[in-house]
């Protein structure tokens, strides 16, 4: 991927935003987690210490010069530690508490990626203080790695899961998406059920299971074949514009958001190629106006 | 690119991509790792817990207590495995599932997101079960059931 220096920028900036705003669940309720239902990050170092609002303040301005610096491309390797306990930290004590998030779960694999990356590049480039462009590159590109791999990962879950079968039983997934509704519902009920949802689209969806089959079988075509964000600008912009679609339509026929996907998607995905885009038009533009012979217009 | 070139490009990122996914579905759901496995299995019947005051009346748990009505389940079916060491309701006792929801409603009241409010209001909290399946004619299902209540002294 050829990005140029101003689109890494722009990439970095969208990628801390998403971060800062979905990556860290910055006001986690106070609980006592039990040791034996510790997940991941939580298994490995103490973190209830950071569910005082104090140290959670401190985390907070430590994460935005964290963030600050990586945006800058200030030794990375180091700012961004406190951004990865952070994020890390955070969802690793929601997901103890049996929340588990998804959605702040891809961008905190992202930004361990990319933190691999810049010391990796560290040790290959022995330029800690400034990265420079080749370690950006290599870090956008970890993240995007990792990402693709992630929903290929997903597809590989759900074929193991269902030992194959998973698209002769999506029919079902109407039931699933009756579920979904209900379960949104009923965290916040305020006015009436949204029957188009938990009746007529679910009533509908199994009486067309072809139509079922091909709509969510879709789903795992992209899935399985997400490693194609990584061959070029243009396959990232289809397929992350595919997948980008895909979650926009479960956020509207289940209720479910992946906000962090979303993000992740437009930033690493569709943004550079939309770049390219508006770049190759002013490039004509200019192109049709100036006047060879009296210089630009 | 020469179609040679483009190949090998699709094979190279094809074989940095497999190891890494096959790495996450090993790990599993580990802070900050997953392999995103929601609706990998999908049941023709599924769950829908809520909570609701002593009239049952549905409460806003996502506001009082911070959780989501598909989170508040993993809750409670991480209850009814410590109490029947199983995660479905259905295969529990009447006894153990009641249990289960009493202390999955007491941790719940425990962790509350606003300590005072509605502390007067309330009398206690009841958990309930929704179950929509599809039957043999791809008709839907609908049973609810009460899991368990806990009653504040006042």
């Amino acid at each position: 991927m050829n990005w140029s220096a101003a689109e890494m920028v722009l990439m970095r900036i969208g990628l801390a935003a998403l971060i800062y705003f979905f990556g860290v669940h910055w006001n986690l309720a106070p609980f006592t987690p039990d040791p034996s239902k510790l997940n991941g990050f939580a298994r490995i170092l103490p973190l209830t210490w950071m569910l005082d609002p104090s140290v959670m303040m401190v985390l907070r301005v430590l994460t935005v010069l964290g963030l600050g610096c990586f945006i800058a491309g200030i030794v990375p390797s180091i700012s961004l530690l406190p951004v990865l306990l952070t994020v890390c930290g955070t969802g690793a004590l929601r997901n103890s508490k049996g929340d588990i998030t998804h959605s702040s779960q891809a961008l905190a694999m992202a930004l361990v990626a990319v933190w691999i990356a810049y010391i990796a590049a560290g040790i290959l480039w022995k330029k800690w203080k400034k990265a420079p462009p080749a370690a950006h590159r290599a870090a956008l590109l970890a993240a995007i790695l990792i990402f693709s791999a992630s929903y290929v990962a997903s597809g590989i879950v759900k074929l193991k899961a269902s030992k194959g079968e998973w698209i002769s039983r999506v029919p079902s997934m109407a039931v699933q998406m009756v579920k979904a509704n209900l379960s949104d519902y009923y965290s916040k009920p305020e006015g009436d059920i949204n029957k188009t949802m938990t009746e007529t689209a679910p009533v509908f969806l199994t009486e067309h299971p072809t139509l079922s089959k091909c709509l969510f079988g879709s789903g795992l075509v992209l899935e399985l074949g997400a490693f194609v964000l990584l061959l070029s600008r243009r396959w990232a912009a289809i397929w992350g514009g595919a997948l980008l679609a895909m979650h926009l339509a479960i956020s509207w026929l289940m209720d479910i958001e992946f906000w962090g996907h979303i993000g992740l998607l437009a930033v690493l995905c569709v943004m550079p190629a939309l770049i390219a885009l508006m770049a190759k038009r002013s490039t004509e533009d200019s192109e049709l106006t100036d006047d060879p012979l009296t210089g630009p217009s | 690119m020469n179609n040679q070139k483009k190949i090998s490009n699709w094979l190279g990122w094809l074989i940095a991509c497999f190891p890494v996914a096959i790495a996450l579905v090993a790990i599993g759901d580990q802070f900050p790792f997953s392999p995103f496995p929601m609706y990998s299995n999908i049941d023709s019947s599924a769950d829908v817990l809520f909570v609701t005051n002593r009239k049952d009346e549905p409460l806003a748990i996502s506001s009082l207590f911070d959780v989501g009505s598909a989170q508040a389940k993993k809750r409670f079916e991480k209850e009814l495995l410590a109490a029947a060491d199983t995660r479905d309701y259905e295969k529990a006792t009447k006894e153990q599932v009641n249990l289960a929801a009493q202390s999955f409603l007491q941790q719940l009241w425990k962790d509350r997101k606003v300590k005072k409010t509605d502390a007067q209001e309330l009398d206690g909290l009841r958990a309930h079960v929704i179950t929509i399946s599809l039957d043999a004619n791809s008709k839907f299902q609908r049973t609810e059931q009460l899991l368990g209540e806990i009653v504040f002294k006042q």
